[in-house]
């Protein structure tokens, strides 16, 4: 699906990262990423990036190409049993000590897979990062409280209060154009 | 001590500074070396005041955290600064004041300079709850497409 034209080292970082989000690379390519200062093939669509902007190319990768895994349902795994969760049902997602658990309305489910993952895959869906270890999904969140240091409680539908640090508070603005 | 955000404390200090300008137009007989010591005096009053906010609020449980306990503790930190600000400007100056009358336009200046800052922040957070509007109600209608 994607053709790497970069430097030994990108092409390895790329190749950990594309990995990562089950995208293949160099097998009957359709598009090309191109580091500039490399050749830029005429015949087919390239992405010229710089180096040091390649994890936003994977990221433009995930959120625009990818289209299949874990974009409209997840597996979540709960009392023994696998259920498939849409993302609009997810509250927020928190790591634990080996996982990442995923909070509905009812249910708390262990997911494989890193927030940073579903951060990247699910931006577009409402999820923001609110503090090191929480995922919140805007669309659950009924009022947002400022409060001091920086800092914003986001008030969930279900009543729940999560803290947004003063570290990603500024995302949180910029998100909502605050 | 990591919840303390530094940048806060330095828009305490340039909101020092700027009242420390703001009340020069209150007393036209200062001279030049004065004005500056105002100013400064004013800015280092404006962080110190900040860094204190800063510490103090960072204690605050986050389990307090309500619109209506943020303004009212955000007015109560203002009020009681305000009052030192004021009683120690009392102190210092009142030798040269023939009548407490004239400390008043200070003060008012002072508690208008608070107020719109606090219903600059009240705006500020209904314009939150709308942007979220907003946004959920943008993000319903594309995955609605």
């Amino acid at each position: 699906m994607i053709q790497l034209v970069c430097s030994s080292k990108v092409s390895e970082k790329l190749k950990v990262e594309l990995s990562k989000y089950q995208l293949d690379y160099n097998i009957e390519y359709e598009l090309i990423l191109v580091e500039r200062g490399h050749e830029v093939p005429s015949d087919k669509l390239c992405v010229v990036f710089d180096a040091i902007d390649y994890m936003d190319v994977v990221k433009l990768l995930v959120s625009g190409i990818q289209k299949n895994i874990h974009k409209d349902t997840v597996t979540g795994f709960s009392d023994n049993k696998y259920i498939v969760i849409e993302p609009k049902d997810i509250l927020y997602l928190e790591t634990n000590s080996d996982c990442i658990v995923a909070h509905t309305l009812s249910h708390t489910y262990s997911m494989k897979e890193t927030l940073q993952y579903y951060e990247t895959l699910w931006i577009e869906r409402g999820f923001v990062r609110a503090n090191k270890s929480q995922l919140i999904n805007l669309m659950h969140v009924k009022e947002i409280i400022p409060w001091f240091n920086s800092r914003y409680i986001l008030r969930m539908v279900s009543g729940l209060e999560l803290e947004v640090s003063k570290m990603y508070s500024k995302r949180l603005r910029s998100t909502l154009k605050m | 001590m990591e919840k303390i955000h530094i940048q806060n404390i330095i828009k305490s200090f340039f909101l020092g500074i700027f009242i420390g300008i703001v009340l020069q137009f209150n007393d036209i007989e200062l001279t030049g070396s004065d004005r500056i010591l105002l100013v400064l005096s004013s800015g280092m009053m404006g962080l110190s005041i900040g860094f204190v906010t800063e510490w103090i609020t960072s204690k605050i449980p986050i389990s307090l955290a309500k619109p209506l306990n943020y303004f009212l503790i955000n007015n109560m930190i203002a009020l009681i600064v305000t009052t030192c600000i004021m009683l120690f400007a009392l102190a210092t100056i009142r030798s040269e004041l023939n009548n407490i009358s004239e400390f008043l336009p200070i003060l008012g200046i002072v508690l208008v300079i608070v107020f719109v800052a606090n219903l600059g922040d009240y705006i500020l957070f209904l314009r939150a709850q709308s942007k979220l509007k907003i946004y959920k109600g943008k993000l319903k209608e594309k995955v609605s497409k």
